[in-house]
């Protein structure tokens, strides 16, 4: 069914706490909070009516009272509620008649109501599955079963009356095994030797090796970055490449690798810069937090102060705070923005308590140095250099510059004249005179901005210029633009008061043309004299940055200008710039940190509780803390403005052994990248929304195991060495008719590979696949950045090597997606992504048919493969069945070994694991 | 491409088309909340912020006070800059058709047309930066990850072809819009649902549709047909699993797509007056009108929604609408593109009896300021814009909602693009607060909480 119709979940929470028989906890309370609270509670009040408290019962709707307490006859409700159809609730299922009893009967009891019930607001449950505190629940003994997770799988099979489907045969379980730890295929001759084995063991030990190799590493790092909505660009408009995000997916990968505890996982990845400074790894781990989507337009762009600013920053903390507890707690807080979560206990304020943890922090490239005695040197040596060039901003004035200069109005056409002039308020004999070319700093940036191509300079007596002298003289020739440079007029001790530019061929901006100048200076004995006179000109533009009093303010469009005149002054300066010099020289000489874009601090922005999540709406200032709804642990963290501390005791809190949320969590999504289907099949939220376990004993006695100090990786032995992890994907029809959705586990599943293993297993088979770890990522596409970057795959050389990588080392955009792989289903790293879609579609096909790159492995496949026996070994671990092999044959006679190894690529039986 | 292929296809391919029309026709009934009153979508994005005041919102007062102070009596808070003088359009207005539209000389063809069209002057955006507020209008949310208007229409209608997709976007010839094409993904949706993206008259207008040409036709079918009889083996001794089954069919609907998709772009079968009314042969029209050519046929072959956009990135020099430094240069060059080939769309939508089932929705991300940004351009204003709607339903020759006297912020009727959502749903039989998905614990909608039927929209 494509369409649902929209359902307020009833609380059942109600029903589930309250002592038996509670006539308005269990009859009324449930079928209010389904049928009427949607519109006649906290968010909308239809017909003024709201309904979620006794008062507001008592209180009625716009057009009177609805009920009279204890007269069922003399109220108007119920009438609404029954006739065909019944004019209430307006949507949805009418009551049924023994609901409606249920009402009459309470409003004849005079409306009894649970003291603090407000209906519609989810209160808190430690009866609900996820939040009960954890408690290690007893193995079932079952006879003749050692592994604990056949134990449960088995008990329940044997209620449900559902038989274990016999174990698979051992080249499936190769490929299984191999696919499932590594994502890439064992070989022929592997698959031989593990089918050949007399070892009873062996199963065990090749688990054992391939949970030691890097290939694990970076199989589970791709789950883990769908999680973590991880990409190497911002995304948004103008989707800027973040170069250094790659050591937070190399960190991941070695995590796994290292077969590092949950607990210590997670609380690097929110706190590892805090915890160890000093290493570029740890401070690479909390590129987990800043792994999102960042409006660089709104955050760099946009002007400080606005409105549309905070929205910016509120939305980016969101982003972080979502993408935290969703990850390590599985719980939806983002649903708790601009109310209380409507359906989990989570009120708005735990939200922005959350907000309150991040309110600190920069997402940026983060320097970091491996011997902390360097870091100290250098940043001693930037405070000293900071300090001198502070005193030699006083000494020589270097602050930035409050306007671009001045600017004529704009012509439309080149040869136009515009003049402009400056008067000195008296005579002087005058040495020089000074043009200084803009550079406007709200415009594209463009040194020598509206010099212009012909002019000529004057110098009068009298502000008409009637009968002046002429310093300079470009009418004829075009001058070429000086950018940056200043250009100097000498004037020969020429008496004048007056000096007069006139432009005769002005400078083009974007088919126009406009004449500006960032200051004029006169010089009279080395002194700059003409700060502060009197401009007048043609026209000007007087907005902004731009003005006549810019001409002369002494500042270029960027910085003060001048050397001082004193010449002690200039000695000075001349001593300071040498000392400037050397800490530079020493700075550079220290040895080079790592760059990682990775959690940057800052003082923590004071954040507020948020009416309706409306960042101009603030209400309470919001401390940092996180759910209240796990009642075992504080919810509030110490108000301290250490930013820091903050997401330290959030890591604290997380993975805390009462927290019965984070270790569910793990071992719920641990289970399903073995399994292909978490337990719970919502692995981002164990709320009511979400779906609850299919075998939740067995997910706690896996949680314990986490929380007693089970690595991920000793848990996936556990995992993939059960008799139910071995079993057969082979359908049986008695079990499918109990349970054909495979809820208990009698079959394996199936699955199709995911678009990176497809792309991996082609360089594989290919022969071309690089084994080399780590490091920037590899671009699979034509790259031009024009302002806003254009990210071109179709330009991309599909034999380029440094491409011939892994996929995980693959550099992900996220407003461009490589097309291939987004058909093939692979994650959009916009937002958290715990299981990939499976989709079937024709779009696929001609990926997998057409796609350049594919074919050139194709072609490679086969060129080293040699033979159509052994091709098709080494894509299906098998050698082909006569009829196989003669169709094969077949077809490489007509056309050729590389067309046989396309077909072999687009095989179910490759795409699809059994 | 090769003959022929193409001639095999043909006889692989014909005779399916009515039998998905059956099909269609009977899934239809289930699906929808009430009886439709349109079956298909064209959006037309003006990707940069499209000026109201310089197309559709007629405001004398800008005129008689050009170049003056602009003083609106409250703050006014920009993107980049400070509040310039009042400034008029560069352009005159005059009046069009019996509702007596006022227009700008920028869209004399639009002007021809607005009988049909419902102007909703009163728009509002809840971003003020291109990347979050063109998520908004595509998606109703500001930030990516949610699935676009047309996955959702297709979600929710399901295919009338099946050798083509639900939702296909034209993105203009020079690039991407801010997003790229996040603007028309699927979101959370399944992969099926997000817009193909389809360049016209580029070289290899659906990428990987077919193989390089170094491979033969002859190989091509031979290929196709040995990967279903070594699946069929292969799914034969896997009873019980469907997607199987799907995959194998998944492959003959690709040989479908792949005769179907080259008839729907080629436009050499249209007739010189349809080639004149869209501009087709000259410029600036001939890109944008190609493209809305092309959608029209997408339409008739049962594509439920296309999106058209004009305009590109944030480069220089301009190629979108955001014409903050020269608007009389920038607007007039994305005006020119635009007006004749959307004017056109309406003319042959009508004239070929699909305007009635066809909505066609015109939208920008959000407007531009009335004062002055520099000399010449103008700045973002999310306080007011205008849109329009035409076809499927929708009333034509109205204004609705209204910005102030300036053109700056929309004080009537003030309109959200959820309730521009909730009426398109509406009109195709679909209640925006019904069509709902859950994601990570929310009933997600296209309207987020938000959005109202425009009920003075319709026209019943």
């Amino acid at each position: 069914m494509l369409i649902s119709t929209r359902s307020f979940a009833p609380l059942l929470l109600l029903a589930m706490t309250a002592e038996e028989g509670d006539l308005f906890v269990d009859r009324v309370a449930p079928v209010l909070e389904r049928s009427c609270i949607e519109c006649h509670g906290a968010l909308k009040q239809k017909a003024g009516l709201s309904l979620t408290t006794r008062e507001e019962w008592l209180a009625g709707s716009r057009h009177g009272a609805i009920v009279t307490p204890g007269d069922s006859q003399a109220s108007p409700l119920l009438e609404l509620l029954v006739g065909d159809p019944p004019e209430m609730p307006a949507r949805g299922t009418p009551l049924s008649d023994e609901e409606v009893n249920a009402l009459r009967s309470w409003i004849d009891e005079g409306l009894p109501w649970k003291e603090g019930v407000v209906l519609g607001t989810p209160r808190p449950d430690e009866d609900f599955w996820s939040l009960k505190p954890l408690e290690r629940p007893q193995v079932p003994s079952v006879d003749g079963i050692a592994n604990p997770i056949d134990a449960f799988v088995r008990s329940d099979l044997l209620e449900k009356g559902l038989a274990a489907s016999p174990r698979a045969d051992s080249r499936t379980l190769a490929r299984r095994l191999w696919l499932n730890l590594t994502g890439l295929h064992p070989s022929f001759d592997e698959v031989q030797t593990f089918a050949g084995s007399a070892d009873p063991d062996s199963y065990e030990k090749t688990v054992d090796s391939l949970l030691g190799s890097t290939r694990y590493g970076e199989r589970f790092a791709r789950h883990w970055l769908d999680v973590a909505h991880y990409a190497d660009t911002h995304g948004y408009d103008k989707d800027k490449p973040r170069p250094n995000a790659w050591p937070y997916r190399d960190w991941v990968i070695a995590a796994f690798a290292n077969d590092m505890q949950w607990s210590e996982f997670a609380r690097l990845q929110l706190a590892g810069d805090v915890l160890y400074p000093n290493d570029p790894e740890a401070v690479a781990a909390t590129g987990f937090i800043v792994a999102g989507p960042w409006d660089f337009v709104g955050q760099v762009e946009l002007r400080e102060g606005t409105h549309d600013k905070q929205v910016t920053r509120n939305l980016d903390r969101d982003d972080m705070v979502t993408s935290t507890m969703t990850a390590f707690s599985s719980t939806t807080v983002h649903c708790a923005r601009c109310h209380d979560h409507r359906f989990d206990p989570i009120p708005q304020a735990d939200y922005y308590a959350l907000q309150s943890v991040f309110a600190g922090v920069e997402r940026a490239d983060r320097l970091v140095d491996r011997d902390p005695t360097i870091t100290t040197r250098r940043n001693e040596l930037g405070l000293l250099e900071a300090a001198l060039l502070r005193e030699r901003k006083s000494l020589a004035g270097e602050e930035t510059s409050p306007g671009n200069g001045w600017h004529s109005e704009i012509a439309d056409r080149a040869e136009t004249t515009k003049w402009v002039q400056i008067d000195l308020g008296k005579v002087h004999a005058l040495e020089r005179v000074v043009l200084v070319p803009a550079r406007p700093v709200d415009f594209a940036d463009t040194p020598g901005f509206g010099f212009p191509a012909r002019f000529k300079v004057e110098a009068s007596l009298t502000p008409d210029f009637d009968s002046s002298s002429l310093l300079a003289e470009h009418l004829l020739e075009d001058f070429p633009n000086p950018a940056d440079a200043a250009v100097s007029i000498s004037a020969d001790g020429v008496r004048a008061r007056h000096v007069r530019v006139t432009a005769t061929e002005l400078w083009e901006r974007n088919e126009d043309w406009v004449f500006a100048l960032a200051e004029l200076q006169v010089f009279v004995d080395s002194k700059e004299i003409a700060r502060g006179s009197t401009v007048t000109a043609l026209d000007s533009i007087e907005a902004g940055l731009w003005g006549r009093t810019r001409l002369v303010d002494g500042y270029s469009s960027r910085k003060a200008l001048g050397v001082p005149a004193n010449e002690a002054t200039r000695t000075k300066l001349e001593q300071l710039d040498g000392v400037i010099g050397h800490l530079r020289e020493e700075s550079s000489s220290l040895a080079r940190p790592r760059t990682v874009f990775a959690v940057v601090p800052r003082e923590p922005r004071p954040v507020h509780v948020l009416d309706r999540g409306e960042v101009g709406r603030p209400l309470d200032p919001a401390l940092p803390g996180a759910l209240s709804a796990v009642s075992a642990l504080p919810s509030r963290f110490d108000s301290t403005t250490d930013e820091g501390a903050r997401r330290l005791a959030l890591a604290d809190w997380l993975i805390d052994r009462e927290n019965p949320l984070f270790w569910r969590s793990a071992a719920n999504r641990i289970w399903g990248w073995h399994f292909g289907r978490p337990l719970v099949d919502t692995p981002n939220d164990f709320g009511r929304m979400g779906s609850s376990p299919s075998h939740p004993e067995l997910l706690d006695w896996l949680a314990c195991e986490l929380r007693d100090g089970r690595t991920p990786g000793e848990l996936g032995r556990l995992l993939i060495t059960s008799e139910t992890w071995k079993q057969s994907t082979d359908s049986n029809q008695e079990n499918a008719v109990i349970d054909a959705g495979n809820k208990f586990l009698w079959r394996a599943n199936r699955r199709r590979l995911s678009a990176e293993e497809i792309r991996d297993l082609s360089l594989q088979l290919s022969g071309e696949l690089s084994l080399d770890t780590g490091g920037p990522g590899f671009k699979a596409f034509g790259f031009e950045d024009d302002e806003s970057p254009r990210f071109l795959y179709a330009r991309r050389d599909v034999n380029e090597p440094s491409t011939l990588r892994r996929s995980i080392y693959r550099f992900i955009v996220r407003s461009v997606p490589d097309p291939w792989m987004q058909t093939l289903d692979c994650a959009d790293p916009s937002s958290s992504v715990p299981v990939r879609n499976e989709t079937t579609t024709p779009l696929q096909a001609l990926a997998m048919l057409n796609d350049r790159f594919l074919l050139e492995r194709a072609s490679r496949f086969a060129e080293h493969s040699g033979s159509v026996d052994a091709a098709f070994r080494a894509t299906l671990l098998r050698a082909p069945s006569p009829a196989e092999r003669a169709a094969l044959e077949a077809h490489e006679r007509q056309h050729g070994l590389e067309s046989v190894t396309r077909v072999l690529f687009n095989l179910a039986e490759l795409l699809y694991v059994d | 491409m090769n003959v022929t292929r193409r001639e095999l296809f043909t006889q692989a391919g014909g005779g399916l088309a009515s039998m998905a029309l059956a099909r269609l026709l009977a899934d239809d009934a289930l699906r929808l909340h009430h009886p439709p009153r349109a079956k298909r979508v064209v959006q037309l994005f003006m990707s940069g912020a499209a000026s109201q005041c310089d197309l559709y919102d007629y405001k004398p007062v800008l005129i008689e006070r050009n170049g003056q102070p602009w003083d609106p009596g409250e703050a006014v808070e920009l993107f980049q800059s400070s509040p310039g003088p009042v400034m008029a359009s560069p352009w005159s207005w005059k009046q069009y058709g019996e509702c007596g539209k006022w227009m700008s000389d920028l869209v004399p063809h639009l002007g021809g047309c607005v009988d049909k069209m419902a102007f909703v002057h009163s728009m509002v955006s809840k971003s003020n930066v291109h990347g979050p507020a063109t998520f908004l209008q595509a998606t109703g949310f500001v930030r990516p990850g949610f699935p676009s208007m047309g996955a959702w229409v297709g979600y929710a209608l399901g295919s009338e072809s099946e050798e083509l997709p639900m939702f296909v976007a034209l993105p203009d010839s020079r690039g991407f819009a801010p997003n790229g094409p996040k603007n028309w993904s699927a979101g959370f949706l399944p992969a099926q649902h997000q817009g193909m993206m389809i360049r016209p008259g580029a070289g290899d207008p659906i990428p990987n549709l077919f193989p390089p040409d170094s491979v033969a036709g002859a190989e091509d079918s031979e290929v196709r047909r040995l990967i279903a009889e070594l699946d069929r083996t292969h799914a034969s001794s896997r009873p019980g699993d469907s997607r199987l089954g799907a995959r194998i069919q998944a492959y003959e609907l690709a040989a479908r797509m792949q005769l179907s998709a080259p008839q729907v772009l080629d436009i050499t079968g249209e007739s010189p007056a349809t080639r004149a009314l869209y501009g087709l042969d000259v410029e600036p029209t001939a890109d944008f009108g190609r493209r809305c050519l092309v959608a029209r046929r997408l339409l008739e072959r049962g594509v439920k929604f296309v999106q058209v956009w004009s305009g590109a990135d944030n480069g220089f020099p301009r190629r979108n609408w955001d014409s903050h430094e020269d608007l009389p240069r920038d607007h007039a060059a994305m005006a020119m593109e635009m007006d004749r080939p959307a004017a056109a769309l309406l003319i042959d939508l009508e004239e070929r009896g699909l305007l009635d089932e066809t909505i066609v929705l015109w939208t920008t991300e959000f407007g531009r300021m009335p004062c002055g940004q520099g000399a010449k351009g103008r700045d973002h204003n999310p306080f007011g814009f205008s849109c329009w709607l035409a076809g499927g339903g929708i009333r034509g020759g109205i204004s609705y909602g209204a910005t102030d006297e300036w053109s700056w912020k929309a004080v009537e009727d003030i309109t959200t693009v959820h309730d521009v959502h909730a009426t398109i749903l509406h009109l195709l039989g679909l209640d925006h607060e019904r069509l709902t998905v859950r994601h990570d614990g929310i009933d997600r909608r296209l309207t987020d909480v938000h959005g109202q039927v425009m009920r003075n929209l319709l026209d019943t």
